[in-house]
């Protein structure tokens, strides 16, 4: 039975990081003391935390793991030096389950337990890799999110033990090694493999990333990466990778970003699934962390966020973001699933002030931007109130009442898939929505009553319709608009008519009045198909 | 309150666009197609709305400052 890999043991609320960890590793690990003070320990503590808030009460530790990721970086680095560093790591799995109160370590139970635990997927709350670097042990790690949390760049990940698949619904967690890679790295790593099986692009490892990062832009040695990297190499190695890196500054000069500004630009892209690297410029030098959704409130945190003017007409509306008081992100170098908020930008916590810039490794044929899809929506909303208006006898009017736009990418199938469920979306448009010829990807702009909208609630029935547009257009110049339909919430004093929809196509635009105004619930996980 | 939305279309192609409009959201369900030229009038009538702003975003969010080159992420 030596090669009987697993064992389990309980987690209390007793167990310190330190303890836990002197447990797990293998008896006689040559890596010394095992966090030494001064080291960068923060994430393993992070993790600990949130095991516990998991309510974990049962670990099982794999030993002799053949992590991917982490023989990329042995092999680019570790395999180098003269005195040996291990290549196999630990994988410590966490289970909600409790641990069977008899039988020696190294026996059956350990299957008995498995085989049972897989009778309740809520058992299986996730996985820690620990490499044998006693400065940087937590490698590739998936846990759920704690339940304070909501993020929204998740996926679920099959996870295999013993001829039992599990699976884990979060976000790829990684600490930088400091070595092979830096934050910059970790972060853009953390982005991939979070998209790695929705998207279907290739996700490498810190190592392979680091040498795609230098391949054309490099002013110094490829290894050790320490150095980081620059945004121009990160956005070299996340298009190496198959995706289109959107590079959008917020920090204008020498002035800070308000936070404001950096969650409403991030805002629509965490609202469609999609990671988003925040770049930040710190008191000590540049810092990538990884955005993975926003914590958003019931009740609007920003005032009326949108007063723009047009031919002396006043064009004012909310957005989504107006709800959202902070960003939920990964910070390799201090754990998962944390809060990223307003703050002193010269002081040393992290904040969203801070925020240079944002990278987003948007889906393939995206052209349209979150900025540009809003925009094109007001445009349809102001022509759809024109022609509400005018059928109704009036002059071309306004929206008259107070609105909200929730801008999100999404796959066709989900949108369709909204289609079908929604039971008060009216006939004719549903009929039309699920059967049209549409783009693979669609930018969908909810509209909202603002003074219903809630976005914790998703069971609430706010929205009062929707622009859809095609995000391979010219923003510009081009076709985008596909659909709009708006319900008659917007125009409170014009009880004539329930609901319009209006269909453009190559040929024609085609004016439907729906027999049903009734309002319908936002897509809540759009991202899901 | 209600707000007028100004177009600078032609009184007499607002009123050909009021007639569509009335046709189609008088009988509820049924599709009327809008003539060509009256689309593209709506297009033009409404392609100005916002592109001032949206060309001043673009050039903030695609302009690399200098010290973009320099920064290290790490």
């Amino acid at each position: 039975m030596t090669a009987f890999r697993y064992r389990l043991r309980p987690l209390s609320a007793a167990d310190t990081p330190d303890a836990l960890l002197a447990d797990i590793l293998p008896q006689g690990n040559s890596s010394g003391p095992l966090l030494a003070d001064g080291s960068p320990k923060a994430p393993w503590c992070a993790v600990v935390a949130l095991l516990h808030s998991l309510g974990t009460r049962c670990l099982l530790i794999q030993t002799d793991v053949r992590d991917p990721d982490f023989l990329e970086e042995h092999q680019a680095f570790y395999s180098k030096q003269h005195r040996p560093v291990q290549s196999a790591c630990v994988r410590v799995h966490a289970f909600a389950a409790e641990m069977p109160q008899a039988g020696p370590a190294v026996d059956p139970d350990v299957l008995s337990f498995l085989d049972a635990a897989m009778g309740d997927p809520a058992n299986y709350l996730g996985f820690v890799t620990l490499r044998p670097l006693r400065h940087a042990p937590v490698g590739a790690t998936i846990l759920r999110p704690p339940p304070s949390v909501a993020p929204s760049a998740t996926d679920k990940f099959p996870v295999h033990i013993a001829g039992n698949a599990f699976e884990v619904d979060g976000t790829p967690f990684l600490q930088q090694d400091n070595a092979v890679g830096a934050c910059a790295q970790a972060s853009i790593w953390m982005a991939l493999r979070t998209l790695r099986r929705r998207v279907g692009n290739a996700a490498f490892s810190p190592a392979e990333l680091t040498v795609a990062a230098t391949r054309y832009l490099a002013s110094e040695r490829t290894f050790p990466g320490r150095q980081g990297l620059t945004a121009n190499q990160m956005l070299e190695a996340v298009r190496f990778a198959g995706h289109d890196p959107l590079h959008l500054i917020v920090r204008s000069g020498q002035t800070p970003a308000t936070a404001n500004a950096v969650v409403a630009k991030a805002h629509p892209y965490t609202a469609s699934g999609l990671p988003v690297i925040v770049i930040l410029l710190t008191p000590h030098g540049g810092h990538a962390v990884l955005a993975i959704g926003h914590s958003s409130t019931p009740a609007r945190v920003q005032p009326l966020s949108r007063q723009h003017n047009h031919l002396n007409t006043p064009i004012t509306y909310s957005v989504a973001s107006d709800w959202a008081a902070g960003l939920v992100i990964h910070n390799d170098n201090s754990g998962p699933y944390l809060n990223l908020q307003s703050g002193d930008p010269t002081a040393r916590p992290y904040c969203l002030e801070q925020t240079y810039s944002l990278i987003v490794p948007l889906p393939e044929g995206v052209y349209t931007s979150a900025d540009e899809a809003e925009f094109l929506a007001v445009r349809a909303i102001l022509l759809a109130s024109l022609w509400f208006t005018i059928a109704a006898g009036k002059q071309p009017e306004l929206p008259q009442a107070p609105y909200t736009l929730r801008p999100y990418l999404c796959s066709r199938h989900a949108f369709r898939r909204w289609a079908k469920e929604d039971p008060d979306l009216d006939g004719e448009a549903r009929d039309i929505y699920r059967t049209a010829t549409l783009p693979k990807t669609l930018w969908i702009v909810e509209i909202h009553d603002a003074n219903a909208y809630d976005p914790t609630d998703g069971s609430k029935r706010t929205r009062c319709g929707e622009v859809v547009l095609d995000p391979a257009a010219d923003a510009l110049h081009g076709d985008a608009l596909l659909f709009v339909r708006v319900t008659k919430d917007l125009w409170p004093a014009i009880a004539a008519f329930e609901a319009l929809l209006l269909v453009e196509d190559t040929t024609s635009m085609r004016s439907i009045g729906l027999k049903s105004g009734s309002r319908s619930a936002a897509l809540v996980d759009p991202w899901r198909s | 309150m209600t707000q007028v939305l100004e177009t600078g279309l032609a009184p007499e192609d607002l009123a050909g666009m009021a007639q569509k409009a009335q046709e189609s959201l008088a009988h509820p369900g049924v599709a009327v197609e809008v003539p060509r030229a009256m689309v593209r009038r709506l297009e033009r009538a409404f392609h100005g709305v916002l592109t001032e702003q949206l060309l001043v975003l673009r050039e903030q969010e695609r302009i690399l400052p200098q010290d973009s080159f320099e920064l290290r992420i790490r």
